[in-house]
């Protein structure tokens, strides 16, 4: 309805009083990026070399770290810190307050930040990738498959953060959120892919959701993912989506009970 | 049919005991200790359309804690409420588009971005439909002088201006019910006064129910003849305000710096005061608020005397509870 998408416009335009924080983030990324081209590069330049599922090329990596870098602007979620600060000062109160369901409440406030957040760091990463690297370009069904992941990996990272910040309602600490980073570095494949992992890492990531938004869709851009397996990746993003809203409306419900709304 | 019942309302609090010094410390990370802290302690009570009702206590009585249970905020440990006939936690949403809040110490307003952004949203937050939404908007401008910080910026506005547009949001929509929690905390006589007034207005033209969450008495004396008060939890008391004052007596404090001299203050203690403290040009007087009240001892001073500084001190919520514990022992 209408107030959630005003509530993404306000998000997204708060972005642009906070101009400076995401100068000093994107500078981050960019730094970030630029370490890791360098290291492929170091690390591939003599040749392609070869993994348990194939070979990988430098121009392969390039382009992952690169799609990566991209998929990483929409996928990193303030949430759980937002949570648990809201949940600590009794701001939450205030929120609860209004008619509006606060899980999409939330989602929608991540979405308006996270849209700017990569709107803005778009254009920085694209020379970087187009101009200076050189990266591979999909062919359109595979693009078309790609965007269907992200957006399914969107709402999973969101989903996965919220639980998580849903924890602040009991406990109000925030070791949440160095869980996700370590996991996020870890199985993901954010930073390495799966391609270089001993196998008994790569089976444990399986039982995770978190190989299916980074891994996969980069995996589906670059077209090393056969169509049957990315049709199947798909329909386990919509599995893990489903678990996780089940978990979600079940967490809420006894939250709410547990919370404690400070001040007054 | 009372459009909200409260029927032995329990909220009860697990706080985490911690024991003393490093060893206590180390201790507590193998053994945890709990205290219950009963917040809210067996309430019960009904309010009808159209009253306003003053819910007086010292601070950590349990009166925000109630009134975030009828809001449907918090989850009560035990007990009912019923809200135009729903309960307001199971029904947070619904019964949320129904009425209004006001925090004193919080604001609703999106940090950020101008009044007039908030506003906007909050009409489509609550479905207000747009010849609702501008009669409104005049309206606070006329009595509240919205107007005049409409486009401001959240963060830059006064304390009082802040309230003014909590209270506009509040009301924006209309709602059966306003819930108000300490609105007056840290604003100046005049606002207060308009704040008051506003509120009186509300309630006789459109019949909303007010229910005022304060431990300031004056708030309550400007606005409500039912008042419940409220201390460690339990209602003490749920009935008339005067009769509360008459009960237990109120006194109150004038003070006030004189920049002329009065003769003959006997005058004032044939009209009744307790007690009169005159020392150079500053006058205490103290009397019970039941035998005379503020207005006519303040006419008689400034037609006496030309005066510097007036004060106005009520008792203080504290001294009435302490009397009414004194009392039923």
């Amino acid at each position: 309805m209408k107030k959630y998408l005003k509530f993404i416009q306000i998000s997204f335009n708060n972005g642009l009083a906070y101009r400076v924080e995401y100068f000093v983030g994107t500078f981050r990324n960019l730094v970030i990026l630029l370490v890791q081209l360098a290291v492929w590069k170091a690390l591939l330049t003599a040749g392609p070399v070869t993994t348990g599922s194939g070979v990988v090329t430098l121009r392969e990596m390039t382009t992952y770290v690169v799609i990566s870098s991209m998929i990483g602007t929409l996928l990193t979620v303030d949430v759980i810190f937002n949570m648990n600060d809201r949940i600590r000062n009794g701001q939450i109160g205030m929120d609860l307050v209004k008619p509006v369901n606060f899980q999409t409440y939330t989602f929608c406030n991540m979405l308006g930040q996270n849209m700017f957040s990569f709107l803005f760091q778009l254009l920085p990463i694209l020379v970087i990738g187009v101009i200076f690297v050189g990266i591979e370009l999909p062919s359109i069904f595979n693009f078309l498959l790609f965007l269907v992941t992200l957006i399914n990996a969107i709402v999973i990272m969101f989903q996965m953060n919220y639980a998580l910040g849903l924890v602040a309602f009991w406990y109000m600490r925030g070791w949440q959120s160095t869980i996700v980073w370590i996991l996020n570095r870890l199985f993901s494949g954010r930073y390495i892919p799966l391609w270089f992992f001993p196998p008994i890492l790569v089976t444990i990531s399986y039982f995770l959701p978190l190989r299916l938004m980074y891994f996969v869709p980069i995996s589906i851009y670059l077209g090393t993912m056969a169509p049957l397996d990315c049709l199947y990746s798909i329909l386990q993003q919509f599995a893990w989506m489903l678990v996780l809203y089940g978990m979600t409306r079940l967490m809420w419900r006894a939250a709410i009970k547990k919370l404690v709304i400070q001040g007054g | 049919m009372p459009i909200i019942k409260v029927d032995n309302l329990y909220k009860e609090y697990h706080q985490r005991k911690g024991r003393e010094g490093s060893t206590g410390a180390f201790k507590d990370l193998f053994n945890r200790q709990f205290k219950t802290v009963k917040a809210v302690d067996g309430v019960s009570f009904s309010i009808e359309k159209g009253e306003i009702v003053g819910y007086i206590g010292p601070n950590g009585a349990g009166k925000s804690t109630t009134i975030k249970m009828l809001i449907g905020i918090l989850v009560p440990s035990s007990g009912k409420i019923d809200v135009n006939g729903i309960e307001p936690y199971k029904h947070r949403e619904l019964n949320a588009k129904r009425i209004g809040v006001v925090f004193g110490q919080r604001t609703q307003l999106w940090w950020d971005i101008p009044v007039s952004e908030t506003l906007s949203l909050m009409r489509y937050i609550y479905d207000v439909p747009e010849q609702q939404y501008l009669e409104n908007l005049k309206i606070f401008s006329d009595i509240l002088g919205l107007d005049k910080f409409y486009h401001t910026p959240v963060r830059q506005l006064s304390l009082g201006q802040r309230m003014r547009a909590d209270i506009s949001c509040a009301l924006l929509h209309n709602p059966d019910i306003l819930y108000l929690d300490e609105p007056t905390i840290g604003l100046d006589v005049v606002v207060k006064e308009r704040i008051r007034e506003f509120i009186r207005e509300v309630n006789k033209s459109r019949n909303t129910t007010i229910i005022l969450a304060t431990h300031d008495m004056s708030d309550i004396e400007r606005l409500s003849s039912r008042v419940m008060v409220v201390n460690s939890g339990k209602i003490m008391y749920d009935g008339n305000l005067n009769t509360l004052k008459r009960r237990y007596g109120t006194e109150e404090t004038i003070v006030a710096d004189l920049l002329g001299r009065i003769d003959d203050t006997s005058e004032l203690k044939s009209m009744g005061v307790d007690k009169i403290i005159y020392d150079n040009n500053k006058i205490t007087i103290k009397y019970d608020s039941v035998k005379i009240n503020s207005s006519t001892v303040v006419r008689w001073l400034v037609e006496k005397v030309e005066t510097k500084d007036i004060s106005i001190t009520v008792t203080p919520i504290e001294d009435v509870i302490r009397k009414m514990y004194a009392a039923r022992n």
